[in-house]
């Protein structure tokens, strides 16, 4: 029986409202006495408590959806316990997201002012922390290396780079990054692929006397028979440009990295550059160098007055004598790997070898002579077998005599394997790997052993997967030295940790406050710190999606096919974001940064003169327009189609990945965007999205975006600025409000807003993002008070990276590890990144 | 043979042997009466798909006679000794690869019969008929089809409509992906040792690793170790197979010379049939718009050139030299295959090959009337007949009639394309 309380005070509406109230009050209201006496009674008498602020603005701006009819999204906030010392917290961190996104109350409905929802927001967050003062440290399951780490380590232990993509199956995803441990799972064809390399790695690492002269093919085996470009390949244009990497000196050309089995006589065939019947390219003397390790190794010349006649008289005959200058070209390797370059000696085109420019930009042949692809053949004989970096690795002993092998060999097997088993290694560990050498000694060698031993070694599970023990009694341990270790270089080099991490750790130093702190400082100035922007930023922006956007020939001919930037996007991201993690900078500029990292092609296409050259640096910026991230080519192109700009995607992107508030799922059916018609006059892209306007459905959350989105319509899809829209070549209008109400009036006022939250809301996602990469699981609600705990600590050194790192490393999610039996049930909650 | 590093020259081979050679290596790759000589004699049919471009002179293609015992004009006389196995096709046209710049999509459309914009990933449309044979005929196969090219670039294979196979130029990849790692026999058993003792090894260590986790690793942990178990299994049969079979040395690569390398990617059709590796296989010979010379027949002008022969006699003079060299390649294949005995017959008696081109006349570049041949007496097909269909007959009715012979179910087959039905013998 309720009753109704005509004194509510505050809320004007719904009578579910009332309904609400009077439930809560239940308890504290008195029931009419069912006794009457002769003295009045009072139904009234007594006083509803006072109703808390937040209370308040819960019942007024949300409780007409969310309340436990509606149920609006699945959300009663009645569960939420508002008034309880300890609120629900799973609930109050989804209102806490949503909040923080802008997202709710949905755009368009009456909504409280910005500080009035950042004060709730914070009331609620302390409100969850203090009741959750020592927030659970989960678990992290075991997990293997992913084929980066893979690759990596390969790279550390035995100074060999392999092609992992070429050799081992993808890995799935899930949430933002590639190593959460839940989703690397294994099926058959991985461990069958996983020995295979285990084999072939071993086998590339040590050399082989024995290998058989066989044929490698760089490039694209097509362009062995003509040196044309592959169709669409991005950023192989240019031949006529010095490339990176190459002398000076020369432009275009081709660099490969290949192994040489052994010490010996090798052959070299450069794809043809003459041709039968098309002599364009042969006007002119070109000349060819062929480079190993930088010194040069032979060179030729294609084309000139001689060569053209000689094609022109003679057809087939000259042309197979023209290429035969660049076939079966015989040099001497050592072994090891080596870096083959064909370049050519850069000379004036005074008289240039371009044809005038047409209105169609060629994207296709170019009449230059270039090299796109070359083959190596070999060892034809095998001369020796020279101490590679890979064999100096490995062979951290020689056996002066035979009997000196085993004992030897013993010392290479425990070295390899300590390292890769990332502990001290016991007498289990070693029988069954010096079995491995014994058999492979006694068929092929000391060599032959060591190899068998390598190739268990890094087959065994102990390498492949990061293992944390499991205490038999169940509950929360600390980890041991060892293991944090392991945490520590996965985290920041996405490698092995190296040998001053593993003595440390031996010795039981490492977590010790101080030791611990100097490692960070020296492992993050180390450069394999740099896989913090090449895997952990371009995992959490996606720059991924890159490889999936192929921009459009009619509307971008001069950045497409062979013009393609999107190589140079990604570098410049890469140097930017490195530069601004590992300067001590706050992690803000990378929103705010005044400077990027240019070369001249870079630089022509962001509109930029006076910078000349091939190679990258640094340049600040005059211009605001490409401060921080959103003014980059990389993050402008990724967030729009092939085609076009879509201020949805760019929204819909900033609210995911900088603010960590990713908007819900289109609903199905939802019409595509109305084109401009020819005959009829054109509409801005502004003016098409309209419907997102005007239906309020659709505006509950691209009112939120879509502003956002638009800030940002002054760069085009391939990140180039423009004053005016493509198809009605009037300026373009990015004016809009943030979901606070705030007004923008462009790119600028967007960065400014994203930058200058009080909130901090871009630290706090890029703290979640750190955090789950670093631990390798997904984050739930109960780990977010270590996410504020951690952002609250940096805010005192303005933001610094090394502070936010430094945060991670101390939390006990990072430190502890909750084992199976323990108290915590497994949750299944939406992970970051997820809906 | 192969160039394997014993450097056994085929050339030295033939000499030895004889010029009709069938390749005595091949015979020796299964005794007769060996456990898996009777179980190829058990497979049904296979398909095959062999192609190339620039069409064909139709004077020096088209039999004058249809029906049976018709005489071989010049391009296809080097598959007359096998007559018997020889259906010419002659009359039909693929609409879905017509188009004002054939180079572009002439290859990507000669087993589905659809322009690329018809391709959509949602209904399905662009699957080449190659795949759909796959489908069926791949279950239970180690690989489901053998995608091959002499020339690489191009695509003719479709799984699915975006996704086009990778065609295999180097024989040694394709050696490796049939057969395993390995140079020789020897090495390819001491890699299946090697790899089986790995795989102990795995198994110990992981079990030692599983006594140091919790309840929840250790269920991941099964998981690993189911796998490795499966791969164990594999391996067992994987070394049951080796061991019967006498394979050759695994080709070092590409040869030199075009022909030889064509002629070792047909013997590796041939070995994965052999075998029952796989069932399907497609081979586009030539690159489309060939800039190759054929100096070994006195041709010094590129192939694409030589194929627009309108007013030049002497190109006329070439290009049937080069179309009747593809013809005699192709046709060692078939003789290959007529001599690797399979139960009462041979290997050809339960295949279909389509042997053909996806454009007509090279020099008006048009696609009506293409020159095609079926070649093999699988699935009833008579063999010794030119069948002519009137003007406009599709092309997807031989594609059709292919997969209906060898047993592909019907429901697939119905709306491929612009099909109208199989094609009758009569």
């Amino acid at each position: 029986m309720t009753q109704r309380m005509t004194r509510t005070g505050i809320a004007t509406c719904a009578a579910l409202f009332c309904l609400v109230f009077a439930a809560s009050l239940r308890s504290e209201g008195q029931a009419p006495s069912a006794a009457s006496t002769a003295s009045p009674v009072n139904v009234q008498s007594s006083t509803p408590p006072p109703v808390s602020p937040q209370r308040a603005l819960v019942d007024q701006y949300c409780m007409t959806c969310h309340n436990d009819r509606m149920r609006s999204g699945g959300l009663a906030l009645s569960e939420l316990n508002l008034d309880a010392a300890d609120p629900n917290a799973e609930i109050a961190e989804k209102v806490i997201r949503k909040l923080r996104g802008g997202l709710m109350p949905p755009a368009g409905v009456r909504r409280p002012d910005g500080q009035s929802v950042a004060g709730f927001v914070s009331w609620l967050e302390n409100k969850v922390d203090a009741a959750n003062a020592h927030p659970a440290a989960g678990r992290v399951p075991l997990r293997r290396l992913n084929r980066r780490e893979y690759a990596n380590a390969i790279r550390d232990l035995l100074a060999l780079d392999i092609d992992a993509k070429a050799w081992l199956p993808d890995d799935n995803i899930k949430g933002h990054f590639d190593n959460n441990a839940s989703a690397l799972q294994v099926s058959p064809n991985f461990v069958d692929q996983y020995i295979n390399a285990a084999r072939a790695v071993a086998m590339e690492a040590i050399g082989n006397r024995k290998a058989p002269a066989e044929t490698t093919t760089y490039g694209d085996a097509a362009n062995m028979v003509i040196s044309l470009p592959p169709s669409g390949a991005p950023g192989t244009g240019r031949q006529q440009h010095h490339l990176d990497g190459m002398p000076f000196g020369t432009r275009g050309g081709f660099v490969v990295e290949h192994n040489f089995p052994a010490d010996g006589d090798y052959e070299l065939t450069i794809g043809d550059m003459a041709l039968a019947r098309e002599v364009p390219r042969m006007e002119f003397e070109n000349t060819v160098i062929v480079l190993i390790d930088g010194k040069e190794l032979y060179r030729t010349n294609i084309g000139g007055e001689v060569d053209h006649k000689a094609i022109d008289q003679r057809l087939d005959p000259a042309v197979e004598e023209i290429n035969g200058r660049l076939r079966k070209l015989r040099f001497h390797a050592a072994a090891g790997q080596h870096k083959l370059a064909v370049t050519f000696l850069h000379r004036s085109f005074a008289e240039s070898d371009e044809r005038t420019r047409t209105i169609a930009l060629e994207g296709g042949q170019e009449r230059i002579q270039a090299a796109h692809a070359l083959q190596i053949r070999g060892p034809l004989s095998v001369t020796g077998m020279s101490q590679s970096t890979s064999r100096a690795k490995i062979f951290i002993c020689q056996p002066a005599a035979s009997r000196d092998e085993t004992p030897c060999a013993r010392q290479i097997v425990s070295n390899l394997a300590r390292r890769a088993f990332r502990r001290p290694v016991t007498d289990e560990d070693l029988t069954p790997l010096m079995a491995f050498y014994q058999s492979g000694s006694a068929t092929e060698g000391f060599d032959g052993g060591v190899r068998d031993a390598l190739s268990a070694i890094l087959a065994s599970p102990y390498f492949l997967y990061r293992a944390e023990s499991g205490d038999a009694l169940g509950g929360t341990r600390t980890l041991s030295d060892l293991e944090l270790a392991s945490r520590l270089s996965f985290f920041l080099w996405s490698s092995l940790p190296d040998e001053e991490l593993l003595k440390l750790a031996t010795e039981s130093r490492l977590g010790k406050p101080e030791v611990l702190t100097a490692q960070l400082s020296r492992m993050l100035a180390d450069p394999r710190a740099k896989s913090l922007s090449d895997d952990f930023a371009f995992q959490w922006l996606n720059i991924a999606k890159l490889d999936e956007i192929t921009p459009d020939r009619t509307q971008f001919p001069h950045a497409s096919g062979l013009l393609d930037p999107r190589g140079l996007f990604k570098e410049e991201l890469r140097l930017f974001i490195d530069s601004v993690l590992r300067s001590d900078r706050s992690v803000v500029e990378l929103l705010t940064a005044d400077y990027t990292f240019l070369n001249e092609r870079l630089a022509e296409l962001y509109g930029i003169e006076q910078v000349k050259g091939s190679h990258f640096r640094r340049v600040t910026l005059d211009n605001t327009s490409r401060y921080g991230l959103l003014g980059k080519g990389a993050i402008l192109m990724l967030t729009a189609y092939p085609n076009r700009t879509s201020p949805v995607l760019r929204g819909a992107w900033i609210l995911d990945r900088l603010l960590g508030a990713p908007p819900p799922e289109p609903p199905k059916n939802v019409p595509s965007l109305p084109e401009n018609k020819r005959g009829e006059p054109a509409r801005t892209l502004r003016a098409r999205l309209e419907q997102h306007r005007a239906n309020p459905t659709c505006f509950a959350c691209h009112g939120v975006m879509d502003p956002l989105g638009l800030a940002l319509e002054n760069f085009s899809a391939v990140g180039q600025f423009r004053a005016n829209d493509p198809d009605t070549l009037t300026p373009i209008d990015s004016a809009g409000q943030l979901p606070d109400g705030t007004p923008i009036r462009g790119f600028d006022d967007l960065r400014r807003a994203l930058a200058d939250r009080p909130d901090h809301q871009f630290v706090q996602a890029f703290t979640e993002n750190l955090l789950t990469y670093a631990l390798g699981r997904s984050l739930d609600y109960r780990d977010m008070p270590t996410v504020r705990r951690i952002v609250r600590q940096a805010a005192a050194d303005n933001y610094r990276f090394k502070s936010i790192v430094a945060g991670v490393i101390s939390s006990d999610a990072f430190r502890k590890k909750e084992v199976e039996g323990g108290d915590r049930a497994p949750v299944k909650t939406a992970s970051i990144g997820g809906q | 043979m192969f160039l394997t590093r014993k450097h056994l020259s085929r050339r030295a081979v033939l000499k030895g042997a004889g010029a009709t050679i069938a390749l005595p290596l091949l015979d020796a790759m299964i005794p007769a009466g060996t456990a898996l000589a009777q179980t190829v004699a058990a497979s049904s049919s296979r398909l095959g798909f062999v192609y190339f471009p620039h069409g064909a002179l139709q004077d020096e293609w088209q039999p004058k006679q249809t029906g049976h015992d018709f005489d071989f004009p010049f391009i296809l006389k080097p598959l007359e000794p096998l007559r018997e196995y020889v259906t010419v096709v002659s009359g039909l046209r693929n609409k879905g690869g017509e188009s004002s710049s054939p180079h572009g999509i002439i290859e990507e459309t000669w087993l589905n019969c659809v322009g690329p914009r018809q391709r959509s990933a949602k209904t399905g449309v662009g699957v080449t008929v190659d795949q759909i044979a796959a489908r069926h005929l791949g279950k239970e196969t180690s690989l489901p089809s053998l995608e091959l090219c002499g020339e690489p670039g191009g695509m003719i294979s479709f799984r699915t409509p975006d996704q086009p196979l990778p065609m295999e130029s180097n024989p040694r990849k394709t050696f490796y992906n049939l057969f395993g790692q390995g140079e020789t026999k020897e090495e390819r058993q001491a890699i299946l040792n090697t790899t089986s003792s790995l795989l102990d090894y795995v198994r110990e260590a992981t079990t030692s690793l599983n006594r140091t986790l919790d309840a929840g690793d250790r269920a991941r942990v099964n998981d690993y170790l189911d796998s490795v178990r499966e791969i164990e299994r594999r391996l067992e049969k994987r070394e049951e197979n080796a061991k019967s079979l006498d394979l050759p040395g695994a080709p070092l690569g590409p040869p030199e010379d075009f022909g030889e390398l064509l002629d070792i990617q047909f013997t590796m059709i041939a070995l994965a049939w052999q075998t029952n590796r796989t069932r399907v296989a497609t081979i586009k010979m030539v690159e489309e718009a060939s800039m190759r010379t054929y100096p070994n027949l006195g041709v010094h002008e590129a192939f694409h050139p030589t194929s627009h022969w309108g007013g030049f006699p002497d190109r006329v003079a070439n290009l049937r030299l080069i179309q009747n060299y593809h013809t005699a390649l192709f046709a060692k294949f078939i003789q290959r295959l007529a001599d690797l005995r399979e139960g009462s017959g041979n290997v050809l008696d339960n295949s279909i090959i389509l042997f053909g081109s996806n454009m007509a006349n090279s020099d008006a570049h048009n696609n009506d009337p293409l020159p095609q041949a079926l070649i093999g007496r699988g699935g009833g097909l008579k063999g010794n007949q030119h069948l002519h269909y009137p003007q406009d007959s599709p092309h997807a009715n031989i594609l059709v009639t292919m997969l209906h012979r060898a047993g592909v179910p019907t429901a697939d087959i119905e709306k491929f394309a612009d099909n109208t039905g199989t094609l009758s013998e009569a």
